[in-house]
C-alpha cells in the first residue's frame, strides 16, 4: 500500500490532533459532568438547605406569634374572655408580619375572633361575640388600618368554634396539645364559597390555675407557603414542593393550588380537610406528577424515603435533578427539590461549546499548521518528485526544484539537483553518444535491429526501416514472423519462430542464416541475417542484435557466378584434360629434354628441378631445395653463374654460360642458359655438352687430321712444283724428274684421299641410297679378286677364294669396294710369299670364336635370320687387341706411317664399316699379333 | 758462315722439299730425320743453328721432341721452328704456349721459306744468296 507523503504527514498529524483534542474534550466533558454532578449535589444541598431553613423560619414565625399571643393572654394583657381587645393586636401583627395568613382565638365561652388577610391586602375580620349578640358569627371587611368595618356576609349562627370542623374539631385537638399543635384546617375566612386550606399553629391557653381559657392560633396559607417556596427559588427554574409521606401535596412552588378549592354546600363537607387534599400524583403540574411517579418508581412508597434521595428524570426533552428530603420533626413532610438540568448545564454547555469551539479552533489551527507544515515539507520533495517524473518521462528540461528552509530537505534538494545535473549531463552525453551511435547505425548500409528478451524490437536503423516497412511494431517473438511477413525462402510458410535468428540469439546462440525472405508487398526479398546475443553480468541474454541485408543482388550474382562457374568448370575440365594432355606432353618433353631444368629465385634457391640426372651434379642431392645453386658449383663458376642470373633479371635477356670443370679427375663440359621468367625468377637450363664437346673435339681432330692429311701431299706438291718453277733444277734434270714424280705421287694420294673422304661422308650422312638389289655373292667376289689380283701378284702374295653361291641383297659396287678394301689391306700387310684366303659361309647369326670380340650390336639376340658371312684372312703382322675396334674409325691406322708406306688413306675400314652396316650386316676383325688377322663381315641373305 | 739446319719430319717428300729449298735458296747446310727419336739423336750429335720440327709424327710427335730438346742442356738453346700442317686456331693456341721461335704452316712457298726462317730467327739475309732477294 502506498501513501502520498502529504497524506502521510497530514493524516497521522490530524489523527493525533483529533485524538488529543477528542481526549481533552472528552476529559473536559467528563470533568464538566463531574463538576455538574458536584454542583448539582451542592446546589441541591444548598437549595434544600435554604428551603429547609426558610421553611423552618417560615414556620417558626406562626409558632412564635402563637406562643407570644398565648403568653400575652395568659399574662393578662388581653382578656381571654373579651376577645375584642385582641382585634387591634391581631391587625397590628398582620400588618407587621405579611407572611401570616391570619390570627384567631376561641375561648371556653365559644367566642371566636379571627383576622385574616385578603389577596389585595385588605383584612377580613370574623367574630363571634357571645356576650354581645346572639352568638352569631359575623364576617367583616376592614382596611389595612383596621377601620371601615363592612359586613360581608349574613351572620352564621350555626358556627361553634369548639366543634368546628365537625367530627374532628381543632379546639379539642389543641386542648390536647399544651405545647402547640400544627394542623391543617379549611378556612372560610375568605368566604364560604372560597374555602382555603391553611396550616395553623394552635396553642391552648391555660390560666394560672391551669384552667383552659381558650385556644389561640396563627395560620399560614399553603398558597402563601407555595409562593414563599417559589420565592426561595429566587428566579431559578425548577420546582419545590412539600408533601405528606402519604403523598398528599402540602405546598408547591408551581402555579397550581395544593388543595381542592371547590366550595361545597354542606358545611361539614365544605370544611372537611381530608377531601380537599390533593395527592402529588394528581397534581395538575406535569412535572410534579412526573417527579411523584419517579419517586414512587424509585422507592415504591413515599413513606420509605427516610433520608435525602437523589434521582433524575427526563421530561419533554429536559433533564431534571430531583432531591427528596424528609424533613422529620413534628410535621414529617418531604421536601422535594426539582431542578432542571438546563439550570446547571447552560454554563456547562456553554463551557462545552466553548471547549468544543476552542477544540475546533485548535483543531483547525493544528490542521492548518499541519497542512502548512506538510506543504512546507512536501513542496520541495514534490518538486523533487515532479523533477524525477519529468526526468523519468524523458522531458528535455527538468523543472527547477523548490528551495527549502528545512536543512535536511535543502541538502537533499541540492544533492538531487547536483545529481540531476550530473545525470542530465550524463544523459546528454549518453544522448549525444546515442545520437552518434544512431547516426552511425543509420549510416551503416546494413540493416540492424535490437530485440529484448521477449523478442520485442527496440531499435531499427534506417536501412532496417527500408527492409521492414512495418518499422518498430509491437510484436513478441512468436509474432515476429507474421508481423514482419518473414517466410522461409522459396516457400509460403512463415518462418518458424524457434529457428528465427532473433529467437536463437535470445537462446544465447550466435546465428547466421540466409534462407529468410521478407514480403515487402511488392516482392519477396531474400535476406541474410546474422544474430548475436548480448549478455548481462549474470550471463543472461538481455538483447539479441540482428544485422541483415538484402541479398537479392548477391543471389543473382551468385546465380550468375554459379552459371559462370559451371561454364568455367566445364571449360576448366576441358582445359584440364587438355592441360593434362599438355602436362603429359610437357612431362614427356621435359623427360625428353636432355637438360637439367631449374626454376630459380633471385636468392639462388631452386623452386623446381627437373632432370637432375641430365648433368653431373656435384652437390648434395638430398638437400636440393635448401642449398643455393651457387653452392653446387666450383667457386669461379658460381660467381659467373650468379652474375649471369643477375644480368638476366636486370636486362630481361637470356644469358649463356659454357664451362668446363673437373670432378674426380674427369672433365665435364656444360652449357647453362639463364632465361628470365618473372622479375624474380629465372629458368636455368643446364646441358651436359661433354659429348658434344667430345664430338667437337673429334670433329676438330678430324678436321685437323684431314687438314693434315690434305696439306701433307699438297705441301709436297707445292714444294716440288715451286722448286721446279724457280728453275734452280735446270741444271739437274734427274732431281727435277724426282720432284715431278713427287708431285704426281702426292697428287694421286690426294685424289684417293679426297675420294675416300667423299665416300665416307656420303655413307655416314645417309644421303645416298645404296640401291640394294639381289646379287650373287660369287660374282661380286670375282669382281673384287680381279681388281686386286695384279697387286697381289706384285706383292708376291697368293690369293685363295672358296667358291660359294648365295644371293644377297646388296649394292654390288659397295660390296665390291668393301671386298677390295679388305683384300687390299690384306695384301698390303702381307709379306711376300704369304697367303690370303677369302671364305664365305651362311650363318644363322654371326658367330665368333671370341664372343667378346663381337661388336656391341651383335651381342644382342637377333631375330632368327640367316646371314652370309665373308672372312678375309691374312698372315700379316697382326693387329694389337686394343686397336681391333679402333681401326674401323677414320684415320685410325695401326701405324700412322702406314698411310705413307702402304699408300692408305686411313679411311678404308671406316668406309667398309659404313657400307656393311648400311646393308644390315656387321664387320669386325680378329687377330693374333705376328700370325695374321681375319676380317669378317656379314650380309643378310635374301629371303625367298 | 753457312747456317746448319736440322729438319725433322716423318714425310720423306716433305723432308726433301724443305732441305732442297733451304739449301738452294738460303744457301744453308741441312740434315733431316724421319722420326722424332732420330731427330733428337741428330740434334744432340752435332751443333745446330736451328731445327725445323714437324708436329704430326708417329711414335714421338713434335711436342715430345720439343720437350726432349728443351730438357737437354745441349739442345736447350737451339731455336726450334714448327713446320706443320696443323693450322687450326686450337693448334696455334697450343703452339703459343710452347715458347718456340716460330711456326711456319704447310704448305709453304719453297722459294721463300728460307726468308721466313731467317726472319723468325732474326738472321740477316745474305745478299750473296742465290735468289738475290732480300
Amino acid at each position: 500500500m502506498k501513501f502520498s507523503l502529504r497524506n502521510l504527514l497530514i493524516v497521522p498529524f490530524l489523527l493525533q490532533i483529533i485524538g488529543i483534542t477528542g481526549v481533552v474534550g472528552y476529559l473536559s466533558y467528563r470533568s464538566g459532568q463531574r463538576a455538574v454532578q458536584a454542583m448539582v449535589s451542592q446546589l441541591m444541598a444548598e437549595t434544600s438547605q435554604r428551603v429547609e431553613e426558610s421553611l423552618s423560619d417560615y414556620i417558626k414565625t406562626p409558632q412564635l406569634i402563637t406562643i407570644v399571643n398565648a403568653h400575652l393572654v395568659q399574662q393578662g394583657q388581653f382578656s381571654s374572655t373579651d376577645l375584642a381587645a385582641l382585634e387591634g393586636h391581631f391587625i397590628q401583627q398582620l400588618k407587621l408580619l405579611p407572611e401570616l395568613e391570619g390570627l384567631a382565638m376561641a375561648n371556653q365561652a365559644g367566642a371566636f375572633l379571627n383576622v385574616a388577610r385578603l389577596d389585595n391586602g385588605d383584612l377580613i375580620l370574623r367574630r363571634r361575640n357571645i356576650t354581645v349578640n346572639d352568638g352569631a358569627l359575623y364576617r367583616y371587611r376592614i382596611d389595612r388600618e383596621g377601620q371601615n368595618l363592612a359586613v360581608l356576609d349574613p351572620p352564621r349562627f350555626d358556627y361553634d368554634p369548639q366543634r368546628d370542623p365537625p367530627g374532628d374539631p381543632w379546639y379539642s385537638a389543641a386542648q390536647q396539645s399544651p405545647a402547640g399543635l400544627w394542623r391543617l384546617v379549611v378556612s372560610l375566612s375568605q368566604g364560604v364559597d372560597r374555602p382555603q386550606l391553611i396550616m395553623v399553629r394552635f396553642m391552648p391557653i391555660h390560666s394560672e390555675a391551669g384552667q383552659l381559657e381558650g385556644v389561640i392560633s396563627t395560620g399560614v396559607s399553603l398558597a402563601e407557603l407555595g409562593n414563599f417556596m417559589q420565592s426561595t427559588m429566587s428566579g431559578r427554574r425548577g420546582q419545590l414542593f412539600l408533601m405528606e409521606p402519604n403523598g398528599d401535596l402540602v405546598a408547591t412552588s408551581a402555579e397550581d393550588l395544593p388543595f381542592d378549592l371547590q366550595a361545597k354546600g354542606d358545611h361539614a363537607q365544605n370544611v372537611a380537610v381530608q377531601p380537599r387534599r390533593l395527592s402529588v400524583s394528581q397534581s395538575t403540574n406535569s412535572l410534579t406528577r412526573a417527579v411523584a411517579q419517579t419517586l414512587l418508581d424509585q422507592h415504591q412508597a413515599l413513606s420509605r424515603i427516610q433520608s435525602p434521595a437523589f434521582s433524575e428524570l427526563r421530561l419533554d426533552g429536559h433533564r431534571y435533578f430531583v432531591k427528596a428530603t424528609p424533613l422529620g420533626g413534628e410535621l414529617n413532610w418531604i421536601l422535594v427539590t426539582v431542578i432542571p438540568n438546563s439550570e446547571f448545564m447552560v454554563n456547562i454547555y456553554a463551557n462545552v461549546a466553548r471547549t468544543a469551539l476552542l477544540c475546533a479552533l485548535a483543531l483547525m489551527g493544528a490542521i492548518g499548521l499541519g497542512l502548512w507544515t506538510a506543504e512546507y515539507i512536501t513542496q520541495p520533495i514534490l518538486s523533487l518528485q515532479q523533477a524525477t517524473q519529468a526526468f523519468n518521462s524523458g522531458m528535455a528540461v527538468v523543472p527547477p526544484t523548490q528551495p527549502s528552509r528545512i536543512r535536511e530537505v535543502e541538502a537533499l534538494r541540492q544533492g538531487f539537483d547536483h545529481m540531476v545535473g550530473q545525470l542530465v549531463g550524463s544523459f546528454q552525453n549518453l544522448k549525444d553518444r546515442e545520437n552518434t551511435l544512431a547516426t552511425f547505425l543509420n549510416g551503416v548500409p546494413v540493416a540492424i535491429s535490437v530485440h529484448d528478451q521477449t523478442g520485442q524490437m527496440l531499435f531499427l536503423n534506417a536501412k532496417g526501416k527500408e527492409l521492414l516497412t512495418n518499422g518498430i511494431a509491437l510484436a513478441s517473438a512468436e509474432q515476429l514472423a507474421e508481423t514482419y511477413r518473414l517466410y522461409r525462402a522459396g516457400s509460403h510458410d512463415l518462418y518458424p519462430t524457434a529457428e528465427l535468428p532473433v529467437v536463437r540469439g535470445l537462446r544465447g546462440e550466435t546465428a547466421y542464416t540466409d534462407d529468410i525472405e521478407v514480403d515487402t508487398g511488392e516482392r519477396r526479398m531474400p535476406l541474410e541475417v546474422h544474430t548475436i546475443p548480448v549478455f548481462n553480468g549474470q550471463g543472461q541474454v538481455v538483447y539479441s542484435i540482428n544485422t541483415f541485408q538484402d541479398i537479392t543482388e548477391r543471389q543473382q550474382a551468385e546465380q550468375l557466378r554459379a552459371n559462370y562457374q559451371r561454364e568455367l568448370e566445364h571449360q576448366v575440365a576441358e582445359q584440364t584434360a587438355s592441360l593434362y594432355a599438355s602436362e603429359i606432353t610437357k612431362q614427356a618433353l621435359i623427360n625428353a629434354i636432355p637438360d637439367l631444368l631449374m626454376r630459380l629465385g633471385r636468392d639462388g634457391l631452386p623452386r623446381e628441378i627437373y632432370n637432375l640426372e641430365a648433368v653431373h651434379w656435384i652437390g648434395d642431392k638430398t638437400s636440393l631445395y635448401k642449398a643455393t645453386m651457387y653452392d653446387n658449383l666450383p667457386e669461379p663458376l658460381a660467381q659467373e653463374r650468379q652474375r649471369c642470373v643477375e644480368q638476366a633479371l636486370a636486362t630481361d635477356t637470356i644469358q649463356r654460360q659454357e664451362y668446363e670443370f673437373i670432378d674426380q679427375g674427369q672433365v665435364f663440359c656444360e652449357e647453362a642458359r639463364i632465361i628470365p621468367v618473372t622479375p624474380d625468377e629465372v629458368l636455368v637450363v643446364v646441358r651436359d655438352i661433354s659429348d658434344r664437346h667430345k664430338v667437337d673435339q673429334l670433329k676438330d681432330e678430324f678436321i685437323s687430321i684431314v687438314s693434315h692429311e690434305l696439306r701433307t701431299p699438297l705441301t709436297a706438291i707445292r714444294g716440288a712444283l715451286g722448286i721446279l718453277e724457280s728453275g734452280v733444277l735446270h741444271n739437274r734434270p734427274q732431281k727435277a724428274q724426282q720432284m715431278l714424280h713427287m708431285a704426281l705421287n702426292n697428287t694421286e694420294r690426294l685424289i684417293r684421299l679426297v675420294n675416300d673422304i667423299l665416300d665416307l661422308e656420303r655413307l655416314t650422312s645417309g644421303r645416298i641410297d645404296l640401291g640394294l638389289e639381289p646379287c650373287q655373292i660369287k660374282d661380286l667376289i670375282a669382281l673384287a679378286v680381279n681388281g686386286v689380283e695384279a697387286i697381289a701378284v706384285e706383292a708376291g702374295v697368293a690369293l685363295h677364294t672358296v667358291p660359294f653361291s648365295a644371293t644377297v641383297m646388296a649394292a654390288p659396287d659397295a660390296i665390291v669396294q668393301t671386298l677390295t678394301n679388305l683384300l687390299g689391306n690384306a695384301i698390303k700387310f702381307s709379306e711376300p710369299g704369304s697367303e690370303i684366303w677369302l671364305m664365305t659361309e651362311v650363318v644363322a647369326c654371326p658367330v665368333s670364336e671370341d664372343k667378346s670380340a663381337l661388336p656391341e650390336s651383335l651381342r644382342q639376340p637377333l631375330p632368327p635370320q640367316t646371314f652370309l658371312q665373308v672372312a678375309v684372312r691374312d698372315q700379316g703382322r697382326g693387329i694389337p687387341p686394343d686397336r681391333l675396334e679402333l681401326i674401323f674409325e677414320r684415320f685410325q691406322q695401326v701405324d700412322v706411317s702406314d698411310s705413307r708406306q702402304r699408300s692408305g688413306t686411313g679411311l678404308g675400314l671406316a668406309i667398309c664399316k659404313q657400307i656393311v652396316e648400311q646393308h644390315g650386316g656387321a664387320i669386325w676383325a680378329e687377330s693374333q699379333l705376328g700370325q695374321g688377322s681375319t676380317f669378317y663381315f656379314t650380309l643378310p641373305l635374301k629371303t625367298l | 758462315m753457312s747456317k746448319r739446319i736440322l729438319v725433322i719430319d716423318d714425310e720423306l717428300d716433305i723432308r726433301e722439299v724443305v732441305c732442297l729449298s733451304l739449301e738452294e735458296f738460303g744457301g744453308w747446310q741441312t740434315d733431316s730425320a724421319g722420326s722424332g727419336l732420330a731427330g733428337v739423336q741428330k740434334a744432340i750429335a752435332a751443333p745446330w743453328d736451328a731445327i725445323l720440327l714437324d708436329i704430326s709424327m708417329p711414335d714421338m710427335d713434335g711436342f715430345a721432341v720439343y720437350s726432349e730438346l728443351q730438357a737437354k742442356p745441349k739442345t736447350q738453346a737451339i731455336p726450334v721452328i714448327l713446320l706443320t700442317a696443323k693450322v687450326l686456331p686450337s693448334d696455334r693456341e697450343r703452339f703459343a704456349t710452347l715458347g718456340v721461335a716460330g711456326v711456319i704452316a704447310k704448305p709453304f712457298n719453297p722459294v721463300t721459306v728460307w726468308k721466313q726462317v731467317a726472319q723468325l730467327l732474326g738472321w740477316t739475309i745474305d745478299p750473296t744468296a742465290k735468289d738475290g732477294i732480300l
